[in-house]
This record gives structure tokens, sequence and C-alpha cells, in this order.
């Protein structure tokens, strides 16, 4: 079923509980929440756990929904807290992110590189360099994960992805600082950059 | 001009767009006289890559997804005709 998501209406239907709105989001958004879920870095079985936990959120409250923000960032923000509580849950947080004083030694005090970047393995194969990659992505803190699914997986907006997190551009150009950083030092110590 | 330190920073946060056209520009030159930075810049392109495929290609995912549409799709037929909104 088509249902637009600009349509100036879907609130008013979304408040009302509409049925046949509601279903359409739900066909049209489950897929992508419960792909991001798995990006964030949850094993399938966690993944459909807060998905199911996301829409249910969503279809209970969805007679508060003010229509202030696109419906998807709405569902992304559910699913965001979802995952944030999660893990807080579970004690996998961490509290340090040493990941700046990784870089600044990277450089003199002239800003130039004095440990520069390794170049890639080439003979490493895509799927190897993809199973190290989603290894690197489960050690990144949970924000910081999720900005990256949001701006690189999703190819959300900035604005749309500042909105779901609920941070500042500024705060959201740090995250991605942080993580892609924490990913290519990862992968680079995992091999995949060498010295041929 | 920026040094190798701050461009890095710069195209990892995302701010090199906004920049104005004369920092572009030497962000621009900077790139290409200096094989540290684009190969970090290229890394930062390789992993953006990387995270696309890992979006598209998990075919054995498809049908949790199918089956969990089905069911909130269920409880939803049967659960929206409550007017009680549960806290």
């Amino acid at each position: 079923m088509a249902i637009s998501m600009d349509d100036p209406q879907l609130a008013v239907r979304i408040r009302a509980k509409d049925p046949e709105t509601l279903q359409g989001i739900v066909e049209t958004y489950l897929g992508q929440i419960f792909r991001s879920a798995r990006g964030a870095g949850l094993n399938p079985e966690q993944a459909e756990e807060v998905t199911q936990a996301t829409f249910t959120i969503f279809i209970e409250q969805a007679s508060r929904f003010e229509g202030r923000s696109h419906v998807r960032t709405w569902l992304f923000g559910i699913l965001y807290n979802k995952i944030s509580e999660e893990r807080r849950r579970l004690g996998r947080e961490q509290r340090m992110d040493d990941i700046e004083e990784v870089v600044e030694q990277r450089f003199n005090a002239s800003g130039r590189w004095v440990n520069p970047p390794q170049p890639v393995d080439d003979q490493l194969h895509a799927s190897e360099i993809r199973g190290l990659f989603e290894d690197c992505l489960l050690a990144v803190p949970t924000q910081q994960r999720m900005a990256f699914v949001l701006r690189e997986v999703e190819n959300l907006s900035s604005d749309e992805t500042c909105k779901i997190l609920d941070v500042t551009a500024t705060n959201l150009g740090v995250l991605m600082y942080r993580v892609r950083n924490r990913l290519r030092e990862c992968l680079e110590a995992k091999g995949v950059n060498k010295e041929p | 001009m920026l040094n190798c330190k701050e461009l890095t920073h710069k195209i990892a946060s995302d701010r090199l767009p906004d920049a104005g056209p004369w920092e572009r520009f030497t962000a621009r030159l900077h790139l290409l006289m200096c094989s540290y930075c684009r190969r970090y810049e290229r890394q930062l392109r390789d992993i953006s890559s990387t995270a696309r495929q890992l979006g598209t290609d998990s075919s054995q995912d498809r049908s949790r997804v199918e089956r969990l549409e089905r069911q909130i799709l269920d409880t939803l037929s049967n659960g929206t005709k409550d007017p009680v909104d549960r806290q």
C-alpha cells in the first residue's frame, strides 16, 4: 500500500491510529529499522527484539505524535533510545574514549604526519575486510556507531541525524571524527593497511 | 594553509564542504601535494563504501524482517481498535 510520508494530513491520521496509515508505516520502515539495528552492532535476535519494541512503542504513543519531525526521524529516535538503554543495562558502554590521543600521536607539533596511515593491503578480499570491519564497528561506543550508521549506511542528512541522536551539528562532527578514526585505526591494527 | 592534522580533522568531521572557497581550494591543493593525507582521505572513503555494502547484503535477514512485519501487522489489526491508551 502506498501512503505518502510527506502528506500534511499524515500526523492527524497517525494520532487517530488509523490502521491503514500505521500499517503503511510499518511496511515502509520496518526493514530499514531492522537493518540499522544490525548495523549498530546487534545480532539478528537482538535486532529483532529491538525493532519489535520500537514499533510497539511507536503504535502505543501514536496518539502523541505531533508531526513536528518526520515519522522516520521519530522511529529512529525510539530505536536509538532502545539500543542505548539495552547497552547501559548490559554495562557494555565504555566511558573512556582515547581516540583523540591516538590520532594526536600521529602528528608532530607542527601538525605534520610522523606516523602516517599505512597503505591498504591489496591482497585482502572484500569479504575479509567486511568481517574485520564488523569486528571494529562492535568496539565503537553506541552513540558514535549510531551516528555512523545513520549517516553512512542509511544516508540520512546531518539535520535528521542530529534530531535522532539529540545532538548539535558540532557534536555530530565530533562523533563522525571519532568513529571514522576509530574504524581506520582498528582496521590498520588488524592488518588491513600494511606496508608492502 | 591547513596543516595535515587540521586538514584530516576537517575531512573526518565533515567540515570541509562548509568551509569557504579559499579553504576548500587550499585543501585540494594540499591533497594534491601530500600523499599521506590523500591516503587518509581515500581510506575514509573506503570505510564509507564498506559500510554501505553492509547495509545491502544481508539476505539471510530478509526472512526475519518479513516474519517480524507479519507479526506486527497482526497485532496492529487486533489492537488498534482498543481506545485505551496503555502507559
